[in-house]
């Protein structure tokens, strides 16, 4: 099994009643990489897996799986295999049975085709299982089953759709593992779609974020959550403060463009990620692991130092979730429990203390679309 | 147990007193040595009425009553019963099948004609189905027989199995199928090892059910029958005799209930118990 | 239809395809065209061409009647008058093809007065012997006028030599005209609505005074008066037969249903709602059992119980209240009460089950909950119950009222089709009685319409959908 590239030319899909789910997207996939596609629901991410499948033609646009288009031709023809969220497997087959379709499908032998789905399950670990119906096995094993079956088919493009939405938390964990190494050990291409964040940072080596049918940034994990590009994106991924203002200043810092916002809090300063520049509105983000709490009231600091009186403290286990009420705004911190000489280190409620933060850690962005976070204020 | 509740037991079992009352009087009558059926006049226990059905010609013939029946004839009419049913019966499963598809994945503004259209043979008088079957296949030289008899059941019998095959296709998920083509599978691949096995169990109460529809049907055969009878045209015509009919009648149908009581518990305690 | 060939590809689509245009063309609506051509055409025995053809035939046997009695003069001219009756053989006369030719002349006074050659006896075939034969319908048009044909007639008053010659030229004229009128009536529209008219015929109906005054008492009469199907003119009563049939019969109809309703939606409730699961299933049993068990022996097992000498009259003759060795019963199987009680009993199981399966989808909390907020049974029913089992109670009532109204086996095994008071034992005897299909169809069509519209106003009072017949 090798994995193969995909090449999206300005797909675009308009349903019917004129719904736009994609808006002329161009993304490059390459051979034998494991590139998830996060979005929240109804972002379009669903449709655009639909396209490459070919359940669903492209209003616009081409696709190209390594290289060759592919416009016309039928799901059942296409070098891809698709893993359902619901997995559907077929309920009156056994397992091995529904491992084999595909290659019944393609007309092989009986017992090839048992000996070929007796390796598969091997490489998922379900030796043993070959007879028993989808009905009898766990969440886990079912999820197992819908990976040897797509794998069975020898695709060169594995097409997830959020396979993991249906099982318990622990069990996901463990599945991403599983799913990242048997991605490994195939090298098959995986196009992984989510709205979990957590599934795509951990497994992936490539990131697409889409909002509203665009793709806002495309990058690694590590670039996706330290230099997200757009406000969609750094208010999607992972928890952040931010606040809104004008651009006072850009200065250049050792050739890393920072920009200064006039904020009513004072002078926030962050890192130009739009190259803004002066008298633009901007937003300012601050992670909650880059803010800082100290104590003693030493004088304040020109910029990005405010004082706040902590409202709540969560308990999330290695850290907490500090609530600060900053006039009225509230911003989060993580704050570790133990000091560097691990004793207990807690502020206290209804305390006031001084928050600051690095220039470096802070990102600011052209003003745009906020993700809806769900956290709890 | 409050004032309303026991009012509704008291009714229920009115309600199947009045509903098993004629029953069990038929059944009583079948053993019954009297003739015509009875049930006030005792004469003691006989199986002779049951025994019409098999005994020897002898042994019919040294009977006064049972002497003057055609047994012949009606077992003629109860093969013509089975050869209609054994054509009804898969003609109404292919048909039904092709409307509850139809009606389940056509997505047109005629859809709500076609449920019209296709369900309308349900909901008409059987009458109706019988003399329309009649007079259409007269026109083309066909006299009335087996076949329009045929036609006439299969109008109307294959809307149940299309509204019994829909309520099953509609709890398949699309994906079974959208997974199976995937793999690379056709569409008629998918359909012979997805969808079908799927409907299965809808397919065989759908075949139990137009069986039973094609057997028992009277209103539409007898406008289409012409000269030829089925079994419940034959009954039929025994059970209107003035006089009163040897109780044959009653003893098949004691049989008839019993096979159905049976089959209703075995439907209920095994069958729907499986379901949930 | 993307959506079909999506999922089935393109063979399976085009077989589905082929079913569906089978099943709806040759099954459905192609019998319904052939229903509605059959009605809107006139019996074949109205029609022109018949009445001229027939007139041949006519012809022709007058003919051949006068030769045999001009020969028998001749013979008995010739030969001395023996007194011998002479008595024709007309054995092959047979063959005409008038289906009337069974007049057999009398020739009792042939004989006695043989010397007239011009007498003869009345000739049925001769009278009708007429090119002025009138026409059907409603124009007061002869065969003559509307053809154009010479009027002759066989007449009495000539001489038996030339009334044979009128006969053999009317003979020969209908015979060159018979193609002819053949083809104006091919040519010409012959669709019409003559047969649907007949349905709202008045008919006068003879009665003495006494019983006119009985019958004019009587609710039933008093509502068709109301509804114009029935007035009295100058002392005769006149009434549209055909319409009360069809009033009657979808009234009792609508009765019946309501009735099933008010009996079984308590079983319904009771089933689905107020049983425990293993009480639930043998009432399920013992519903299923004779709602699944064949038609005609629910009926019959009525039979032996209406019977003249069935249970009810044994058990009054047994308290002394009948003698039915001295023919005394009551006909309960004349009365159209019985034949309603039976519909009732055939069908009304049809409205336990859509009730009962829509009903046992409401979840009991919701009864619960209501109750714990302070609402009467009688409101959870009204409030709850009612409105979430509204699809099954829309089905139900449209599965009896049709089963009602269409009931045919029921009145025929009951009633041994004597009482015709339900139209489809009308239909029924037009088509294999009276032998008059295009009648017939007519009613058929008719009262097909007439109960579809009622069902259609119904599902909209209701506002329910045809898929709810998927749910039961």
């Amino acid at each position: 099994m090798t994995g193969k590239s995909i090449d999206l030319n300005n797909i675009s899909v308009k349903y019917p009643n004129g719904f736009a789910a994609v808006k002329h997207t161009d993304l490059h996939i390459k051979a034998g990489e494991f590139f998830s596609i996060l979005g929240p629901s109804g972002c379009g991410k669903t449709t655009i897996l639909k396209t490459v499948s070919g359940f669903l033609q492209p209003t616009t646009g081409n696709i190209l799986i390594d290289g060759e288009p592919v416009d016309g031709i039928h799901p059942n023809k296409r070098p891809t295999a698709l893993i359902f969220q619901n997995l559907a497997l077929f309920p009156l087959m056994s397992v091995w049975e529904n491992v084999a379709f595909g290659l019944e499908a393609r007309g092989v032998q009986k017992s090839v085709r048992r000996e070929k789905a007796m390796e598969l399950l091997d490489l998922v670990a379900l030796n043993g299982q070959e007879n028993k119906k989808p009905s009898e096995l766990s969440g886990g094993q079912k999820q197992r089953v819908a990976v040897a079956r797509a794998l069975a088919v020898e695709p060169s493009v594995l097409l997830l759709d959020e396979p993991l939405s249906a099982l318990d938390l622990k069990l996901r964990q463990h599945m991403r593992t599983e799913l990242r190494s048997i991605q490994k050990k195939t090298s098959v291409t995986f196009i992984y779609i989510t709205h979990d964040q957590g599934e795509a940072l951990t497994m992936s080596d490539r990131i697409a974020v889409m909002n509203k049918g665009e793709i806002d940034q495309i990058g690694s994990a590590d670039e996706i959550y330290s230099y997200p590009k757009s406000s969609f994106v750094a208010s999607f991924v992972g928890e952040s403060n931010h606040f809104l203002g004008k651009i006072i200043s850009v200065t250049n810092d050792n050739g890393v463009s920072i920009a200064t916002i006039d904020h009513p809090l004072g002078h926030l300063r962050g890192k130009n990620m739009n190259n803004l520049k002066k008298g633009d509105d901007a937003l300012i983000f601050i992670r909650p692991e880059h803010l800082i709490i100290s104590k003693n009231k030493r004088a304040r600091q020109n910029s990005n130092t405010f004082i706040g009186k902590l409202s709540r403290r969560d308990l999330e286990g290695p850290f907490a979730n500090l609530f600060f009420n900053v006039c009225g705004e509230t911003i989060v911190v993580h704050h570790n429990n133990y000091n560097d000489e691990g004793i207990l280190n807690s502020p206290k409620e209804n305390q006031e203390y001084i928050l600051t933060f690095k220039s470096s850690n802070a990102r600011v962005v052209s003003c745009g679309e906020l993700a809806s976070t769900g956290r709890e204020i | 147990m409050n004032q309303s509740s026991k009012l509704l037991n008291i009714y229920t079992a009115f309600f199947l007193v009045f509903l098993f009352t004629p029953m069990i009087l038929l059944m009583v009558a079948s053993v019954n040595d009297h003739s015509p059926p009875s049930v006030a006049d005792w004469r003691g226990f006989t199986a002779k009425w049951y025994s019409f059905y098999w005994a020897s010609e002898d042994v019919i013939r040294s009977d006064d009553v049972l002497r003057s029946l055609d047994r012949d004839r009606f077992i003629r009419c109860f093969a013509n019963s089975l050869t209609v049913a054994s054509i009804v019966v898969p003609l109404s499963l292919i048909l039904g099948m092709a409307g509850a598809i139809t009606l389940t994945k056509l997505n047109t503004k005629y859809n709500s004609f076609l449920w019209w259209l296709l369900l309308s043979p349900m909901l008409a008088p059987g009458i109706i189905l019988g003399l329309s079957t009649l007079i259409f296949w007269r026109d083309f030289g066909v006299n009335a027989g087996l076949f329009t008899i045929i036609m006439a059941q299969t109008t109307f019998i294959s809307s149940y199995p299309m509204l019994i095959i829909m309520a099953r296709l509609q709890r398949q998920p699309h994906e079974l199928e959208h997974a199976a083509f995937d793999l690379g599978a056709g569409p008629i691949r998918t359909f012979w090892r997805i969808t079908l096995p799927f409907l299965f169990p809808a397919l065989a109460s759908s075949a139990v059910v137009a069986f039973l529809a094609s057997v028992e049907n009277y209103n539409t055969t007898m406008f289409a029958k012409g000269g030829s009878c089925t079994l419940a045209t034959e009954i039929g015509s025994m059970v209107r005799n003035p006089n009163g009919h040897p109780p044959i009648i009653n003893a098949l149908g004691t049989f008839i209930i019993i096979f159905t009581l049976g089959f209703a518990i075995i439907y209920t305690f095994v069958y729907q118990k499986k379901d949930r | 239809m993307q959506s079909l060939r999506n999922s089935f590809g393109d063979i399976l689509s085009s077989v589905i395809f082929v079913l569906i245009l089978l099943w709806g063309g040759l099954l459905i609506v192609g019998p319904q065209l052939s229903v509605l051509e059959e009605a809107m055409v006139r019996p074949e025995r109205q029609l022109d061409s018949y009445i001229i053809s027939n007139l041949a035939s006519d012809a022709d046997t007058c003919q051949l009647i006068l030769n045999r009695i001009i020969d028998e003069n001749k013979k008995n001219t010739s030969s001395i008058q023996s007194g011998g009756l002479a008595s024709p053989s007309f054995g092959n006369m047979s063959s005409s093809s008038s289906s009337m030719n069974m007049a057999v002349p009398s020739f009792g006074n042939t004989s006695n007065n043989s010397q007239n050659n011009n007498k003869r006896p009345f000739i049925v075939q001769c009278e009708r012997s007429r090119t002025d034969l009138p026409l059907t319908g409603e124009s007061k048009e002869t065969l003559a006028s509307r053809y154009n044909l010479p009027i002759l007639y066989v007449d009495e008053k000539t001489t038996l030599v030339e009334q044979l010659k009128t006969a053999e030229n009317i003979s020969e004229l209908a015979r060159t005209s018979v193609d002819k009128v053949v083809a104006i009536e091919k040519a010409t529209n012959t669709y019409n609505l003559e047969n649907f008219k007949q349905l709202f015929k008045y008919s006068p109906i003879p009665m003495t005074e006494e019983v006119k005054d009985a019958e004019n008492i009587k609710i039933k009469n008093q509502l068709l008066n109301i509804l114009n199907i029935r007035y009295e003119n100058e002392g005769v009563i006149y009434q549209q037969i055909t319409i009360t049939i069809l009033v009657t019969t979808i009234l009792y109809a609508i009765l019946a249903t309501f009735l099933s309703l008010i009996i079984c939606y308590p079983i319904a409730y009771k089933m689905a709602l107020m049983s425990r699961p293993k009480m639930m299933a043998w009432l399920f049993v013992a519903l299923l059992t004779p709602y699944s068990i064949a038609e005609l022996m629910r009926i019959y097992a009525w039979v032996s119980i209406l019977e003249n000498n069935g249970l009810i009259n044994q058990i009054l003759d047994w308290i002394g209240f009948i003698d039915i060795n001295a023919q005394e019963y009551i006909p309960f199987k004349r009365y159209p009460m019985t034949v309603f009680l039976v519909i009732v009993y055939t069908y009304m199981l049809f409205m336990v089950f859509p009730i009962y399966n829509v009903m046992s989808t409401l979840d009991r909390n919701q009864i619960d909950a209501a109750r714990d907020l302070g609402a009467s049974m009688l409101k959870v029913h009204k409030r709850v119950i009612i409105p979430h089992s509204k699809p099954g109670i829309a089905v139900g009532c449209i599965a009896t009222f049709m089963l009602s109204a269409g009931a045919f086996s029921v009145p025929r095994i009951i009633s041994r089709g004597l009482q015709s008071e339900w139209f489809t034992q009308t239909i029924y005897n037009k088509f294999f009685e009276s032998q008059n299909s295009n009648l017939g169809s007519a009613y058929a069509i008719f009262f097909t319409i007439t109960c579809f519209v009622i069902v259609g106003m119904f599902m909209w009072l209701m506002q329910a959908r045809l898929k709810d017949f998927m749910r039961v």
